[in-house]
């Protein structure tokens, strides 16, 4: 059954089968590579979301593509559409604030620590879907109110439609091994850097079947809920270098396996 | 190199990256639309009463209820790249224990530009309420008419296109006889 393509693996030998399985590789490390560097300029853990449901028609729609971002020194405003994501909770939401409360901050102070810029303290929010009549308090599960941490970003811009092929590859779960040969194929074959960015994040959605967020997978993985040092400690700001926020192991591992790929590739050529 | 597969893929390769170009320049084209319309909003009359929370049955809380008047001609917000505007009055106030406070207490999707020129008397379409359940002390507020454009693609937007000039106080409570 295989023995032609036995014979085919056999005269290109082994380091073509080694180059082949690299490259494979340099995919997915690079996809990881481009998923992470956008989260640590946008200080989100997910700055590119698909929409799922229809509760903010008719200005998003199931597959449209959001980007966000979560500016560590930026309070929320009634009127941004945020992401969030309740503990528990699988699935995060897109729904706009409706009622912001600023700065209720504890009385209790501790000496170690430094106090939180006025911009930093502690947020309070309501939101709501456009197209739905009521808040969004019985979402909550039993949460009074939103808080910074429960945030995933603000919604800053759109695309629409292109998200499907997300929602489309849960659907159909073949689709997503096709598209995952070709594009390793296309890889090979063509190094578009473009064409290569735009498909590594469907690749990357690929890895996680259930993925809501695009890739959460990273998130999952790495097991860290929020990147941010922000939301983590959301009344004291804790000084910490922005790149310890976001430094997991999942990300100095794909580092260092594609410095690795890249490194063995050219020896190999 | 000549295969059906190598030509698809280079097809299917130019054609993504024209769509990507085009989507990026009319993303990009929203910003020469520069247009800050702005309007008048009034605030008629503020009362405030009592009532029961919705989650907790049992919690007297204060509400208030806010008329007002919108005047405002938003049709330059509207260019090719315009979706949907969202706009939405909201009130801004800090009460007493010093809690800045921002609630939107009404909100409109403007779809067509025939309908942009609003010109609304209206009271508030979502519950106003205050964190500590009393507006007793609290600060007077401003109400500012807000809009987000929402574009086809590309970048969402924010403006404010009117204000209170003078900051509205809360009434005493009303009560319910």
């Amino acid at each position: 059954m295989f023995a032609d393509e036995l014979k085919t693996l056999r005269r290109l030998g082994f380091r073509h089968v080694l180059l082949q399985i690299l490259n494979f590789a340099s995919v997915l490390a690079s996809g990881l590579m481009i998923w992470k560097g956008l989260g640590l300029i946008t200080n989100t853990e997910s700055p590119i979301v698909v929409v799922l449901s229809g509760s903010m028609e008719p200005a998003f729609y199931r597959g449209d593509l959001l980007f966000l971002t979560n500016p560590a020194n930026q309070r929320y405003q009634t009127g941004d559409i945020t992401v969030y994501k309740i503990p528990g909770a699988d699935i995060p939401i897109v729904h706009r604030v409706l009622e912001t409360h600023d700065g209720v901050t504890e009385k209790k102070k501790r000496k170690d620590l430094i106090p939180a810029a006025p911009l930093v303290q502690r947020q309070l929010l309501l939101t709501k879907g456009d197209n739905n009549h009521i808040d969004d308090i019985e979402l909550y599960q039993g949460l009074e109110w939103l808080e910074r941490k429960h945030i995933v970003g603000k919604v800053r811009g759109f695309l629409p439609y292109v998200g499907y092929v997300t929602i489309a590859m849960n659907d159909f779960p073949q689709l997503k091994y096709a598209l995952l040969g070709a594009t390793s194929r296309a890889y090979a074959e063509l190094f578009d850097v473009t064409r290569v960015a735009s498909v590594m994040i469907v690749v990357h959605s690929v890895t996680k079947p259930h993925s809501v967020i695009v890739p959460a997978y990273c998130m999952v993985e790495s097991g860290h809920q929020s990147p941010s040092p922000y939301t983590q400690h959301s009344l004291f700001y804790r000084f910490s270098p922005p790149w310890d926020s976001c430094a997991t192991p999942v990300d100095c591992a794909a580092a260092a396996s594609l410095l690795c790929l890249s490194a063995t590739r050219s020896c190999l050529q | 190199m000549h295969t059906i597969y190598a030509r698809f893929n280079n097809i299917s390769a130019m054609f993504s990256s024209c769509l990507m170009a085009l989507l990026a320049a009319i993303a990009l084209s929203s910003f020469v639309f520069t247009a800050d319309p702005k309007g008048d909003l009034s605030v008629a009359s503020v009362q405030v009463f009592p009532g029961n929370a919705r989650r907790y049955k049992n919690r007297d809380q204060d509400f208030a209820f806010v008329n007002f008047n919108v005047t405002a001609d938003l049709s330059p917000l509207f260019h090719w790249n315009t979706k949907q505007l969202f706009l939405y009055v909201s009130a801004e106030y800090a009460n007493k224990q010093g809690v800045k406070n921002e609630v939107v207490i009404w909100d409109r999707i403007i779809r067509r530009k025939e309908d942009a020129h609003v010109s609304i008397a209206g009271r508030n379409k979502y519950v106003f309420r205050e964190l500590s359940t009393s507006f007793r002390d609290v600060s007077p507020a401003h109400y500012m008419l807000k809009y987000n454009v929402m574009p086809y693609v590309g970048v969402l937007t924010y403006g404010e296109a009117a204000r209170t000039p003078e900051p509205v106080p809360f009434p005493e409570r009303q009560e319910l006889s």
